[in-house]
């Protein structure tokens, strides 16, 4: 009897973890495969990817649509001015969005300036959808002589990405132990050397969570910079619609360019990983 | 010097307000003769042991030691020598290349201490440093400050809620309630003599016992009380400026009850006999009123064997109804 009981459990187990793979398998084919498919047509020639039925194995492998979108043509120019010009604006405005955010959130959080309405204010500054400022911005752009330019798109994202990073470090600021800068100052620390040589040590893996946030953010970012952004300072993003174009549907070069688009992304995210060691801030505590 | 009392009494606000981590809202912080309420922590030349410990986690423990030492610049072999002194002072030597999170509290504890040394401040303040470490370790530390403090003759104020701390530690109790000083002098002293009954049932432990009584007559030399039971007895001392018919409070701690002897007797009504080896406590009541009695006895004792316990009137103690000692009150009143 209890045997039977028994076997009875482990099969409703068995059939309960058989339901469970189902649904994450089907939710994995459903992620996964518009990547699977982009890299498919990245690598397949040009007459493979129109071909009806779709094959969903590779078939031929061709370098051509990388050769095509890497050297550019006469019509098209290479994929790296447009990458360099991402990475260039992504570095800069995201160190900007994280030194002034970090520092201002160490302020909120730790002194309390502000007391709970400038917070709120921050980060109210980010309801607005981008596309609701597009019109004014381009209009002030244009007055100020900063339409195409990096400077102009660095303090933009900069501006736009500082609430997130202050939101995002205000919660690490205030669990981490105000102990150990009061222990900076009796050893001698003014509140600079305290905030530099002790506090951000401390808050390294949330400053490296902003960081990838804030870095894919502007990274990705499209509405903006199709605005503001012209030949000179164009984006990867902006340079991904421009592959369509009225004669042909350049599908295999969208899909090379999209991969290698993302690459930046992953690598950044990886190499900050390494810096998200949890509980290094509690070790010389308790 | 040892501030003591319960959670929130102000220990450690006064002692954050004495290093400069907080201002007085009123009052001066005086050392020497010379006011300090706008030096930095660092001008104050006080160094603190947080009840954290407080030890930057980024830097191995010699970092941590030479890092007041850095800050002002030092020479680096000056550093170097003074983090070994501070090192083999509180044998962290093999430790020093360690990185806190790889130390157990008790090492972690011997940091924070190092970290105060070697800076050879003019005082050295203690915030509950030994409340995070297991029961063993606390005593081991606890011989460990007592040490440092004769090796170094320096002052220390140190705060706790542990009244066995205060006890062991302090040259001079200041023990605190509400933000006020209770009462301040020697441990013995305050022990012996507490002004009221707050400072009296906070020093001891098994905490002395309060027994309600009324006054029925006073002399010079004795008193007449009547017990909550209905009986009464004469105790050899007086009831200073207390008149007749007031309420108020015996105070006998543990070890001045004992089975047999003593100056008057009490009713007892034992309930429990608490073997701890060579001394046991008696808990039961007294009319309505608790009591613990220590019992150094090594035999068995029954209820019906103890029906009375004998009271050393020399340490016995009387409160007013405010719960003031009446040799207090009758001082204030002289």
């Amino acid at each position: 009897m209890r045997r039977a009981s028994s076997t009875m459990r482990r099969l409703r187990r068995h059939v309960a973890n058989s339901w469970a793979w189902a649904v994450v398998g089907a939710f994995l084919v459903f992620a996964l495969f518009p990547v699977y498919w982009i890299v498919l047509i990245a690598f397949r020639p040009r007459d493979d990817i129109f071909q009806y039925p779709a094959a969903l194995m590779p078939t031929n492998l061709s370098l051509d649509n990388i050769r095509f979108i890497w050297f550019g043509t006469e019509t098209s120019e290479p994929i790296i001015g447009f990458l360099g010009n991402s990475m260039l604006i992504s570095v800069i405005s995201s160190l900007i969005a994280l030194s002034l955010g970090v520092a201002c959130a160490y302020a909120l959080g730790r002194f309390r300036i502000g007391g709970g309405f400038l917070p709120m204010w921050i980060l109210s500054q980010r309801f607005l959808p981008p596309i609701a400022l597009v019109v004014p911005l381009y209009l002030m752009y244009r007055q100020f002589g900063l339409l195409d330019t990096y400077f102009g798109l660095v303090i933009l994202y900069a501006t736009f990405t500082i609430p997130i990073v202050v939101w995002l470090m205000m919660g690490y600021v205030e669990s981490s132990p105000p102990e150990l800068e009061e222990a900076a100052y009796i050893d001698g620390a003014g509140y600079w050397t305290a905030f530099t040589r002790i506090a951000l040590p401390v808050l390294k893996p949330g400053l490296s969570v902003a960081a990838v946030f804030t870095f894919i953010f502007i990274w990705n970012e499209y509405v903006l910079a199709f605005q503001l952004a012209g030949d000179d300072v164009a984006t990867i993003t902006v340079y991904l619609p421009r592959l369509r174009s009225a004669v042909a549907e350049l599908y295999g070069e969208i899909a090379a360019a999209s991969l290698l688009s993302v690459i930046p992304a992953i690598v950044f995210a990886g190499v900050m990983q390494r810096f998200l060691v949890r509980g290094l801030a509690f070790g010389g505590l308790k | 010097m040892v501030f003591v009392g319960p959670s929130g009494c102000g220990k450690s606000t006064l002692l954050r307000i004495i290093s400069g981590l907080e201002q007085a809202t009123s009052g001066d912080t005086v050392f020497d003769e010379e006011v300090v309420n706008d030096h930095t922590p660092f001008e104050r030349g006080v160094a603190m042991v947080f009840q954290s410990y407080a030890l930057y986690p980024h830097m191995t423990v010699a970092e941590n030691l030479g890092f007041p030492l850095k800050l002002a610049k030092a020479d680096p072999q000056e550093i170097a020598a003074k983090v070994k002194a501070a090192a083999d002072i509180l044998q962290l030597g093999p430790l020093l290349d360690r990185k806190p999170d790889q130390l157990s509290g008790g090492q972690k504890q011997r940091v924070a201490m190092g970290r105060t040394i070697v800076r050879s401040p003019r005082i050295f303040l203690f915030d509950e440093p030994l409340s995070n470490l297991d029961a063993d370790l606390r005593i081991e530390m606890r011989l460990e400050i007592e040490k440092l403090h004769k090796r170094l003759d320096a002052t220390m104020i140190y705060v706790t809620h542990d009244q066995v701390e205060a006890m062991t530690l302090a040259d001079r109790i200041v023990v605190l309630r509400d933000g006020s000083v209770e009462q301040m002098g020697p441990p013995l002293d305050l022990y012996e003599n507490p002004v009221n009954t707050f400072v009296a049932s906070f020093l001891g432990s098994p905490r002395i016992n309060f027994l309600n009584v009324e006054l029925l007559d006073s002399d010079a030399s004795s008193c007449k009380l009547l017990l909550a039971d209905g009986s009464h007895v004469t105790a050899p001392f007086s009831a200073g400026t207390a008149s007749v018919g007031e309420k108020m409070k015996l105070g006998v701690r543990p070890e001045d009850l004992s089975a047999s002897g003593g100056d008057f007797s009490i009713p007892f009504r034992m309930e429990i006999h608490e073997r701890l080896g060579p001394t046991s406590y008696l808990y039961g009541r007294s009319g309505a009123d608790s009591i613990v009695a220590e019992y150094r006895e090594r035999g068995a004792v029954t209820p019906a064997t103890l029906t009375t316990l004998g009271v050393n009137s020399a340490h016995a103690h009387l409160f007013d109804a405010n719960g003031l000692s009446v040799r207090n009150r009758q001082e204030r009143v002289s």
